[in-house]
C-alpha cells in the first residue's frame, strides 16, 4: 500500500500538474517548406524555458495553463513572435522567412538581444555549416565543398593536399562517421580526395561532432558528420546548378503535392579529363578520369502525423587507360524513413539504410588479363523516439542494428596466367541502444547526458588465430549465424553548459566512444583500395575517451564571438602493421597487424565575426597526437602522422555592395610527421634508406592563401545568377606533396626531391537558380 | 606477380612539379650491411660487407675489410670465406646438396652476425619469348621497344618463390621477386627486360629461394621507399640486426638475342 502510495506519487510528479498543455507543431523555411533542424521556440515571458526542433521540424513544449508571447528563431531567419492562450492543447506551425508583415514586429528588438545561442546551447563543440554559410569561400577548381570549409574551423585537419580526408582532435581519418541521411559513407572524396562526395545542391546542412558527442550517434572514435540532404521545395517548382571548368551540375525540386510532398534531384558529373585530350602522349590522351554523382529525395506527409521519406545517393569515380587499365568505385546509399507523431510529445522515426562501397579494378586482357572486386554493404534498420517530456526535459531514445557484409576481394582471370581468387567474405552485426537526456536546471545550467550500448559480433565466416610474430596457427570455419567473437561496451556521454551571463559560458564535456571498425591503409593519401575490417577474435575495438571543456564570450553585442576549448583524448587498440604487411587480396590479414595506444590533447580558439559586411573567423590550434606500439620505434612513443602543432586558418568575406562579394582565406600549418632515412647503403648495387625512428621528422610548412570574387547579376521575380572567380594558391606557394630521397638519375648522388601539386589555379563558375 | 595498383596513388602526379631541396636528417648510428649469396649451381659463395653511410655523402657505402666470415651446414661442416678485396668475400668449388641448411657467420669488431637458407631444387626454365611493345606505361618513361618475357611452369599445390635475375648484354643487371599466391601450378610469363633492341642480349636466371627472401625483397621496394606511410628498414635477416640478406639457390638459367 504504502509502494503504491509512492508510485502514484511518483506518476503524480511525473506527469505533472495536471495544468499543464502542450504546445507542439513543426517550423519550416516558408520559402520551400524544408524541415528546419534546432529552430527554436523560447518563451518570452519565462527566462531560459523553450524547446528546439528535432531533425524533422518537429518541437513540443509543455507548459502551465497561461497566455504567452513565444519567439520563432532559426539561423538565417529573420524571428517572429506568436501570442497563444494555453487552455487546451495547442497545434503552431511555424514557417519562418514569410509573412514580412508579421516579422516586422519588433524584429529589431528581439534580435538584437538573442544571438547568443553560441553562449547558451548546450551543445559544445559542434560546428555547423549550411551551404549558403560558404558559397563565397574560394575553392579549389571552383567546386564550392562544405567538407573543405569544414577543414577551415579548429580542431578539423585536412588529411593533407588535395584529400577529403579529415582528422578530428588528433584521431585517425577512419574515427569519423560520416553520414549522408543516416546511411554511413565509408569513402566520402571524390578524384583521390580533390572533392567530397557532397554536392552543395543536394545539401541542407552538416554538423560535426569533436566531443560531447550525442549518444544517438555510435560506430566511430573521434567524431560525426552528419550530412543532411534538402527535402525539396515544396511550394513550387525550382532549378539551380553551375557550370565550372571541370564539372557542372544540375539540380531540380519541386512539389509532388503542394506542401504535402516534395522531391529534389541532383547530379554533377566532372569532365577533368578533357584537359588529357591535350597531352602528346597517346596513352595520356585515352585516359578517363571522371567522377559523378546523383542525389535523390521525396517526401510525402500521409496525414497530419506521418510522413514518409526516401532519400538516396549514387556517385562513382571512373579512371582508366584504354583497355590497359580501369579502375571504378563509389558509394551508393538509401535511407527510408516513416516519421510518425504519437502524440503531442511524442515523437517516433523508424529508418531502413542502405549502404555500399565497392571498387572494381581490371588490368591487361588475354592471358595475363585480371580484374579485382571489393565491396563493402551495411543494412541498418533505427527506430529513434524524442520524448518532449517537460519545459526542462527532451528525452531521445533508440535502437538500431547493422548487418555488414564485408567483401575483402575477388580476383577473376580472363586467361590463364591467373588463378580466380576470392577471399572469403566477413559478416558482422553491430548493436546500438541509447537514452539521452537534455535537461535544464535552473535558469543558467543545461545538462546532456546519456548512456549508449554497443556491441558487435562477427558471424560466420572464417576466423584464424595467430602467433605473436603473425604466423597463422589454426583456421576454423563457422556455421552462418555462428558468433565467433562478441565485443560490446557502455559508453557514457555527457556535456554541460553554464550560462555566466548573456554574453559568456563555459562548458564542459566527456565522451566514450567505440569502434568496431578499421580502416587498413598502406599509403599517405586515403585510396578506394583501404581495407576495411571488423573486431574478430584478434582485433578488438577501438576505445576513445574525451574529456573537453570550453569557455565563451560574445563581444559587442554578440558581433564577435570568441571561444576557447581544450581537450584530451585517450585511444586504445590502435592499428598499425608489420613491416612489409600485404594488404591485398591477403585472407590472412590480422596477422599482419599490431596494436598499439595513442593520445591527443589540444587548445582551439577562434574569433568569428557573423553580422555586418565584414565576416569571417580565425582559427588557431595548438595540439598534438601520439602513438605508441610495442612492435614500432623500439616501443618508444611517437608522432601520428596527423601530429601538427600549429594549424592556423583565416577565412574573411566581405560584401563590398549587393552585387559583389569578395572572399579570402589563409591556411598554415606544421608539417606532417614523417620518416626520413638516417643514413643509406647498397643493396644488390642499388642505393636503399637506412632508418632509425619513426616520424622522427617534419614536412616543410604548410600556407597557401586563396582569393574569390562573386559577381550576382541582376536578380528577376523567377531567376537569378552569379559568376564566381577565385584563385587557389595565390601566391603560387610550393607545398611539399611528398618528399622522396632517392639517387639522382644523371649524377647518382642521393638527393631530397620534393614534389609538390598546385601551383595558382585560377577557376571561373558560374551559378544560377531558377525559382 | 607485379600489380600496377600503386598507378592510382601517383595520380594526382600529372599536375606536379618537383625540385631539390635540402633537408637536416639526424644521422643514426652506423649499421653493418652483409650481402650473402650462395650460388649453389656454380659452387660458389659470394659476400659482400659493408657499413651503412650519411645520406648525403659521396660514397653509398664503406666496405669492410676486416670481417671473419665462414659459412657450415647443418651437419657442421664449417669452411672459411676467404677475404678478396674492397669489402668482397669469396669461396668457389663449394658443392651444394639440395635441402641442406646453410649458414654463413659474419664476425666484425667483436660481433658475430648468423643467417641460414635452405637450398632448394630448381624450377625447369623455358625459352624466353619477346615482342614489339609501344608505350605500356603511362606514367613512366615512353619506352618503346622490344619486352622479353621470362617463361616457367609452377608446380601446382605447393608454395613456390622465385628471384628473376636478368642481365642484358652482360653489364646491365636486375632482379625481381615472384610469388604463385595468384597463380599456382599455372604457366607463367612476366616480363623481364623492357625497351629492348635489335640484337640486344637478354640472360635470365630464374631462382628457386626461401620465403623470408621474397619478404626481404618485397619490403625491400615498398618500405623503404619514403613516398610510403611508414617507411622502414625491411626485416632484420641476420642475428644482431645487420642490414642485408643471405639467399643460397641453384639458377635455372636462359638466354637470347633479340632478332
Amino acid at each position: 500500500m504504502k509502494n503504491l502510495c509512492l508510485l502514484s506519487l511518483l506518476l503524480f510528479y511525473s506527469f505533472g500538474f495536471s495544468q499543464n498543455y502542450t504546445i507542439s507543431g513543426s517550423i519550416k523555411d516558408g520559402t520551400n517548406g524544408e524541415d528546419i533542424f534546432e529552430g527554436t521556440v523560447k518563451v518570452k515571458e519565462l527566462s531560459n524555458v523553450g524547446a528546439k526542433t528535432n531533425a524533422y521540424g518537429f518541437y513540443s513544449l509543455s507548459l502551465p495553463a497561461g497566455s504567452y508571447t513565444l519567439i520563432y528563431r532559426a539561423t538565417g531567419f529573420e524571428p517572429i513572435e506568436k501570442s497563444v492562450t494555453l487552455d487546451k492543447n495547442v497545434k503552431m506551425n511555424i514557417e519562418l522567412g514569410v509573412d514580412p508583415e508579421v516579422q516586422k514586429l519588433e524584429v529589431v528588438n528581439v534580435s538584437a538581444v538573442k544571438e547568443n545561442e553560441n553562449i547558451t546551447s548546450a551543445a559544445m563543440n559542434v560546428t555547423k555549416f549550411n551551404p549558403k554559410d560558404i558559397e563565397t569561400i574560394p575553392v579549389l577548381f571552383g567546386e564550392k565543398d562544405i567538407m573543405k570549409t569544414l577543414q577551415l574551423t579548429p580542431g578539423i585537419k585536412s588529411a593533407g593536399e588535395g584529400n577529403s580526408g579529415f582528422y578530428v582532435r588528433g584521431g585517425g581519418a577512419d574515427q569519423n562517421l560520416v553520414l549522408l541521411d543516416e546511411a554511413t559513407v565509408y569513402n566520402a572524396s571524390h578524384l583521390l580526395g580533390f572533392f567530397s562526395v557532397f554536392n552543395s545542391d543536394a545539401v541542407k546542412d552538416v554538423s560535426l561532432y569533436k566531443s560531447g558527442i550525442p549518444a544517438e550517434y555510435g560506430g566511430r572514435a573521434s567524431s560525426v558528420m552528419d550530412v543532411k540532404m534538402k527535402d525539396g521545395n515544396n511550394k513550387r517548382f525550382g532549378a539551380s546548378g553551375g557550370i565550372g571548368l571541370i564539372s557542372s551540375r544540375l539540380a531540380v525540386e519541386g512539389p509532388i503535392v503542394k506542401d504535402k510532398g516534395a522531391f529534389i534531384i541532383s547530379g554533377r558529373r566532372s569532365y577533368i579529363d578533357l584537359f588529357a585530350k591535350l597531352s602528346k602522349r597517346p596513352s595520356i590522351r585515352n585516359a578517363k578520369l571522371y567522377f559523378y554523382d546523383l542525389n535523390l529525395k521525396a517526401n510525402y506527409k500521409l496525414s497530419e502525423r506521418d510522413r514518409i521519406f526516401l532519400s538516396g545517393y549514387f556517385g562513382r569515380d571512373v579512371f582508366g587507360f584504354g583497355s590497359q587499365l580501369s579502375f571504378d568505385w563509389g558509394n551508393a546509399t538509401g535511407t527510408m524513413r516513416y516519421n510518425r507523431i504519437i502524440n503531442e510529445k511524442l515523437f517516433s522515426n523508424t529508418s531502413v539504410i542502405y549502404s555500399n562501397f565497392n571498387y572494381k579494378f581490371s588490368q591487361g586482357s588475354g592471358a595475363q588479363g585480371f580484374g579485382v572486386n571489393s565491396s563493402i554493404e551495411d543494412w541498418n534498420v533505427k527506430q529513434d523516439f524524442s520524448y518532449f517530456a517537460n519545459k526542462n526535459n527532451t528525452l531521445k531514445f533508440g535502437v538500431n542494428g547493422i548487418y555488414h557484409t564485408f567483401k575483402p576481394g575477388a580476383l577473376s582471370s580472363s586467361g590463364s596466367g591467373f588463378n580466380n581468387i576470392k577471399l572469403d567474405n566477413r559478416y558482422g552485426v553491430e548493436f546500438g541502444a541509447y537514452v539521452q537526456n537534455e535537461q535544464k536546471i535552473g535558469d543558467k545550467f543545461t545538462m546532456m547526458y546519456g548512456l549508449r550500448y554497443s556491441g558487435y559480433s562477427m558471424v560466420g565466416g572464417k576466423s584464424f588465430t595467430f602467433d605473436d610474430k603473425g604466423n597463422k596457427l589454426t583456421e576454423r570455419t563457422h556455421q552462418k549465424w555462428e558468433t565467433v567473437k562478441y565485443h560490446h561496451g557502455i559508453e557514457p556521454r555527457l556535456s554541460m553548459s553554464y550560462v555566466i551571463s548573456d554574453r559568456n559560458s563555459v562548458k564542459l564535456g566527456y565522451n566514450r566512444n567505440f569502434q568496431y571498425l578499421h580502416q587498413l591503409s598502406n599509403s599517405t593519401t586515403s585510396t578506394p583500395m583501404d581495407v576495411w575490417v571488423s573486431v574478430s577474435n584478434n582485433i578488438k575495438p577501438q576505445i576513445a575517451d574525451q574529456i573537453a571543456g570550453g569557455y565563451y564570450h560574445n563581444f559587442f553585442k554578440n558581433k564577435l564571438r570568441v571561444s576557447a576549448e581544450v581537450y584530451y583524448k585517450h585511444l586504445q587498440n590502435q592499428i598499425d602493421y608489420r613491416n612489409g604487411a600485404d594488404l591485398l587480396l591477403n585472407n590472412e590479414i590480422e596477422g599482419e597487424l599490431v596494436y598499439g595506444k595513442g593520445r591527443a590533447y589540444g587548445l582551439e580558439v577562434q574569433i568569428e565575426k557573423k553580422k555586418g559586411k565584414f565576416t569571417g573567423w580565425i582559427s588557431y590550434t595548438l595540439s598534438r597526437s601520439l602513438r605508441q606500439f610495442d612492435q614500432i620505434n623500439q616501443g618508444k612513443e611517437f608522432s601520428a602522422r596527423q601530429d601538427r602543432i600549429h594549424d592556423l586558418s583565416i577565412v574573411a568575406m566581405y560584401k563590398v555592395s549587393k552585387k559583389l562579394a569578395l572572399s579570402a582565406t589563409f591556411v598554415y600549418y606544421t608539417g606532417n610527421a614523417v620518416t626520413f632515412p638516417a643514413g643509406k647503403y647498397e643493396v644488390d648495387g642499388q642505393v636503399y634508406s637506412y632508418y632509425t625512428e619513426r616520424n622522427g621528422h617534419r614536412m616543410p610548412d604548410y600556407h597557401r592563401l586563396d582569393f574569390g570574387a562573386t559577381w550576382y547579376f541582376k536578380e528577376r521575380k523567377h531567376f537569378e545568377h552569379s559568376l564566381n572567380v577565385s584563385v587557389y594558391n595565390a601566391y603560387a606557394r610550393q607545398n611539399a606533396y611528398t618528399i622522396d630521397f632517392r639517387p639522382n638519375a644523371d649524377t647518382g648522388l642521393t638527393e631530397a626531391v620534393q614534389t609538390s601539386l598546385f601551383r595558382a589555379v585560377p577557376s571561373i563558375t558560374y551559378n544560377f537558380k531558377i525559382k | 606477380m607485379r600489380v600496377y595498383i600503386l598507378f592510382i596513388i601517383a595520380l594526382p602526379l600529372i599536375f606536379s612539379c618537383e625540385k631539390v631541396i635540402n633537408v637536416d636528417l639526424n644521422e643514426g648510428q652506423k649499421k653493418v650491411v652483409i650481402l650473402a649469396n650462395y650460388m649453389a649451381g656454380d659452387s660458389t659463395v659470394d659476400i659482400q660487407v659493408s657499413q651503412t653511410t650519411n645520406y648525403f655523402g659521396a660514397a653509398n657505402s664503406v666496405k669492410i675489410n676486416t670481417a671473419t666470415v665462414t659459412i657450415s651446414d647443418q651437419n657442421g661442416n664449417t669452411q672459411t670465406v676467404p677475404f678478396i678485396a674492397n669489402g668482397q668475400y669469396r669461396l668457389t668449388n663449394y658443392p651444394g646438396t639440395i635441402g641442406n641448411i646453410y649458414t654463413v657467420s659474419v664476425t666484425y669488431n667483436g660481433t658475430a652476425y648468423t643467417s641460414s637458407s635452405t637450398l632448394l631444387a630448381p624450377i625447369t626454365l623455358d625459352p624466353i619469348t619477346y615482342e614489339l611493345t609501344s608505350d605500356n606505361d603511362p606514367f613512366g618513361p615512353s619506352e618503346e621497344g622490344y619486352a622479353a618475357s621470362v617463361n616457367y611452369n609452377d608446380p601446382v599445390g605447393e608454395t613456390n618463390y622465385y628471384q628473376v635475375y636478368t642481365v642484358i648484354n652482360h653489364i646491365d643487371e636486375s632482379r625481381f621477386v615472384l610469388d604463385d599466391k595468384l597463380n599456382d601450378g599455372n604457366a607463367v610469363s612476366e616480363i623481364a627486360a623492357e625497351a629492348l633492341e635489335l640484337n640486344d642480349t637478354v640472360n635470365i636466371e630464374l631462382r628457386t629461394i626461401n620465403k623470408n627472401i621474397f619478404d626481404y625483397y618485397t619490403e625491400l621496394e615498398t618500405i623503404t621507399d619514403g613516398s610510403g606511410a611508414a617507411p622502414a628498414n625491411p626485416t632484420y635477416q641476420w642475428s644482431n640486426n645487420a642490414l642485408g640478406y643471405f639467399s643460397s639457390f641453384v639458377g635455372s638459367k636462359q638466354h637470347i638475342i633479340v632478332q
